[in-house]
């Protein structure tokens, strides 16, 4: 009677500190998340601005056009007829104030767009944008119900189960590292 | 001696469709004689791609220019160590490095295999054999990439063509042979998984005998990516080493999609699940890898890496489909016999760690993959032509593996089975302050790169929890034998290799992306034309050019500018950039040179020169923390090496483990 008293106290005792444990955690979550988007906001609000772009500004977002498929910026043609004087022009270009821009609408006007280093964020090219996102969103909902199936379906909470201590007592330790060490292998 | 090469490749056809039919005969009629056929085929295919090879090196040593691949890719000129290397400068040669390496990997596993998984070997054998025909027979087939076809008759050139200079650099002789072994390492426990699913023995044992295999494969594919990077470092001159390009891109993907299978057989070994997921990633991963063989012979997509155009990329096209609809109709055929119990212990565990691991390499791999194609597809849907470069690689992988970093981080912090959040945010205390303390003081001391400080942050992150895992078995141990604490961090990882292997290897990929992360946000560059006793300065360096020096060999014409790099006015060191021309190729080629410490590289290009005037266009990079790249990439190899380093206790334990499953007729 008595150790059965005692277990209805310690079940109630868990479901207790479980309760508690709920709302903390959440609370630190969301704590920890406005500190991470507080953090990047001010990072995009203090990032420098240039006077004059730089010719990378341009020739990052472009192919070179001499059959390399790099970007223009990395062209590892030292001679390469088509980049160098291209960069020459963009630098020329920016130092007499035209926007990079207008200068990438240049070149994609001459070339095309596959002159483009990405494909542009509009009509079928969103596609490529957003595919691989989606997916992974998908992937992440679609593991998240088979693991609470798998879980549920071994009749096991992880709510109900105790806390394996970590890190304090070395006899602790020592039982945890025997354990795994046996489950690992 | 190219009679006896090209010989020796028929051969090679014969004896692999010998070996692909023989074990089916063995198996069908239960014949030893058969089986033992099929077995010496594999040793007999070992010793004729072994003459081929042989022979096609003599032909490059002797320089027989009467061989065009000898005459395409080698000259008087060429030292005896690129001349070796030229082996698998070109489309032919490679194909023939993939066929030894298959047929020297093959006649290993008959050798290892002699008194063990006996039931399946016939199909080992057998799948093996296959792709080392389908190889021997392009070979033999195509002129095109055959290495023994001959120059027209009557001719007899004096010389070679000689070896593109980009490819005189030992980062490229190791480079192909290291991606090769990598590829070719995966074909082995593919072909187990498939005899797996054939012979319908669907426990584990087929990962557990493979598992070095695969570690050797994942070893030898993270070796061959870094040192192509390294190569394309120091001498394309460019300043980076990853430009996206879809033949890297090529041999990144299985090397993505192998890291996850890693990861996912450890599951299935220990909780019997993820039975077929297991066996789509290693058809995925092998798969990628002939995906990858085909992108750079196929032409389909632009790189400066590829073999060129020729129709050659569509057999591997089609040997390729053939694969995964082999592979994929026998995987559902077998399904019903894959059912796991699918039972998770806990939400919160580390094997639910594993599987978001999974999402992410695997969501990583098909997004590259995903921009590899969608020019194609672009150009299918719209008729519109599109690039898909470096920008939309940066700026969709990127957000992943921060995700895929944090998850690494977490991982070793959860328990096998099931954990609570209590005890999740007791064990996130020290690696999460941590982190929050290198969050404050990058952004205290001015960083402003939000990429930067989150990766940065993730690395202290991930690197505290691993160093932890290593301080608490080392403690532990210490208490236990009385070992003093760095001998007891030895006895302990080398008492359980795998798993201190396996975070080893964590801290590598920690310190590499370290250093991605560095040279690619502060990376600072300046070019300019500049005259003896002139300076460009970068980011608080100074390049001084001192003296110029110019000579002619036989091969080429060489121009060198000596330069003296200071920092705020202190010498650090001089380079000797070098800029070439090569008389036979009529091709220039600029030769980089580096002042290098841990946290930056001084990268000068001598981009031009002029020898009458003395001036030089001279192009000057200041690239931050590259060095870890290279230190990380030697970290996870060791981390590799511990982890596939062979172990009595493990031997033991899938020995009897084996038995078991025999009893139990699990296989």
């Amino acid at each position: 009677m008595h150790a059965g008293r005692r277990m209805v106290r310690a079940t109630a005792k868990v479901a207790t500190a479980k309760v508690a444990a709920r709302p903390a955690f959440a609370r630190l979550t969301a704590l920890l998340g406005a500190v991470v988007i507080a953090v990047a906001a001010l990072l995009f609000i203090a990032a420098p601005a240039f006077a004059v772009p730089p010719v990378s500004s341009v020739a990052d977002q472009l192919i070179c056009q001499c059959g390399c498929a790099a970007v223009l910026t990395d062209c590892p043609h030292q001679e390469c007829g088509w980049g160098i004087p291209a960069k020459q022009y963009i630098g020329q270009q920016l130092e007499a104030g035209r926007s990079p821009e207008a200068l990438v609408q240049y070149y994609v006007e001459e070339y095309g767009e596959q002159v483009l280093a990405a494909p542009t964020k509009r009509g079928f090219n969103m596609v490529a944008w957003v595919a691989p996102f989606a997916a992974l969103i998908i992937g992440a909902v679609a593991v998240y119900f088979l693991i609470g199936m798998w879980a549920r379906r071994n009749g096991s909470d992880v709510e109900e189960v105790p806390f394996r201590e970590v890190g304090l007592a070395p006899e602790d330790l020592e039982r945890r590292l025997d354990n795994e060490l046996r489950e690992f292998d | 001696m190219n009679q006896i090469g090209y010989s020796a490749l028929l051969l090679a056809v014969l004896t692999s469709a010998f070996g692909l039919i023989a074990p089916l005969v063995a198996v069908r009629t239960g014949s030893r004689g058969w089986l033992k056929s099929a077995e010496r085929s594999v040793y007999g295919l070992c010793a004729v791609s072994l003459v081929a090879s042989a022979a096609l090196v003599y032909a490059l040593m002797t320089r027989d220019y009467t061989n065009e691949y000898v005459y395409n890719y080698t000259s008087n000129e060429l030292s005896w160590f690129y001349t070796l290397s030229a082996f698998w400068a070109g489309n032919s040669g490679s194909m023939l490095l993939w066929l030894v390496i298959l047929a020297v990997f093959a006649a290993v596993v008959v050798w290892q295999n002699q008194a063990k998984n006996r039931e399946i070997l016939p199909y080992v054998i057998s799948i093996l054999m296959s792709i080392a025909l389908f190889f021997s027979l392009m070979m033999t087939a195509s002129r095109g990439s055959n290495p023994f076809a001959m120059v027209p008759a009557g001719v007899f050139p004096a010389n070679g063509s000689g070896l593109n200079p980009m490819l005189e650099n030992p980062g490229m002789v190791a480079h192909p042979i290291t991606l090769f072994l990598g590829y070719v390492g995966f074909a082995v426990p593919y072909a187990f998984a498939m005899a797996a699913l054939i012979t319908r023995r669907l426990g584990d044992f087929w990962i557990r005998s493979t598992r070095r295999w695969t570690v050797f494969a994942w070893i030898f594919l993270t070796i061959g990516n870094i040192v192509g990077a390294w190569w394309a470092y120091v001498t394309l001159g460019w300043g980076g080493y990853w430009a996206w390009d879809p033949v890297e891109n090529a041999s990144f993907m299985p090397w993505v999609t192998g890291t996850a299978f890693l990861h996912s057989v450890m599951i299935q070994e220990k909780k019997d699940m993820l039975k077929v997921w297991n066996i789509v990633l290693i058809v995925l991963t092998f798969s990628l890898t002939i995906f990858g063989t085909f992108l750079v012979r196929s032409g389909v997509v632009s790189s400066v890496h590829s073999f060129g155009q020729s129709s050659l990329g569509f057999f591997f096209l089609g040997f390729l489909g053939l694969i995964l609809v082999f592979s994929l109709n026998l995987l559902f055929s077998r399904l019903d016999m894959l059912k796991s119990r699918n039972e998770l212990d806990s939400f919160v565990s580390r094997e639910s760690s594993f599987l978001l691991n999974n999402l992410l390499l695997v969501g990583i791999a098909m997004t590259v993959l995903w921009g590899v194609l969608f020019p194609i597809i672009s150009e299918a849907v719209t008729g519109n032509k599109v690039t898909v470069g470096p920008p939309f690689f940066d700026q969709v992988i990127a957000p992943i593996g921060l995700v895929l970093m944090f998850v690494t981080g977490i991982c070793p912090l959860i328990a096998w089975r099931r954990a609570t959040l209590a005890n999740l945010r007791k064990n996130l205390m020290v690696p999460g302050v941590t982190a929050i303390v290198v969050l404050v003081a990058l952004i205290a001391t001015g960083m402003r790169h939000t990429y930067a400080i989150i990766s940065f942050t993730l690395c202290a992150f991930v690197v505290t929890t691993v160093l932890m895992e290593f301080a608490r078995g080392a403690w532990v141990r210490r208490e236990m034998s009385g070992e003093n604490l760095a001998k007891a961090l030895v006895s302990l990882t080398w008492r359980n290799k795998r798993r201190y292997g396996g975070y080893i290897v964590h801290i590598g990929v920690i310190l590499f992306l370290f250093g991605v992360t560095g040279s690619y946000a502060f990376k600072q560059q300046e070019s300019r034309t500049i005259t003896k006793g002139e300076s460009i300065s970068v980011g608080g360096y100074e390049v001084t050019y001192d003296s110029f020096d110019s000579y002619d060999t036989t091969e080429k014409r060489v121009g060198t500018v000596t330069f003296t790099v200071a920092e705020n006015g202190r010498f650090l060191g001089t380079v000797a950039p070098r800029k070439e021309y090569y008389f036979a190729k009529d091709q220039p080629w600029t030769r980089i040179d580096r002042n290098v410490t841990l946290t930056r590289d001084v990268y000068v290009s001598l981009l031009d020169y002029s020898a009458e005037t003395g001036e030089a266009n001279v192009e000057v990079r200041i690239n931050p923390l590259v060095s870890w790249l290279w230190i990380g990439g030697i970290v996870m190899v060791l981390g590799g090496i511990v982890a596939i380093w062979p172990d009595k206790r493990d031997a033991q334990r899938l020995a009897a483990r084996y038995e078991r499953q025999v009893r139990l007729h699990e296989i």
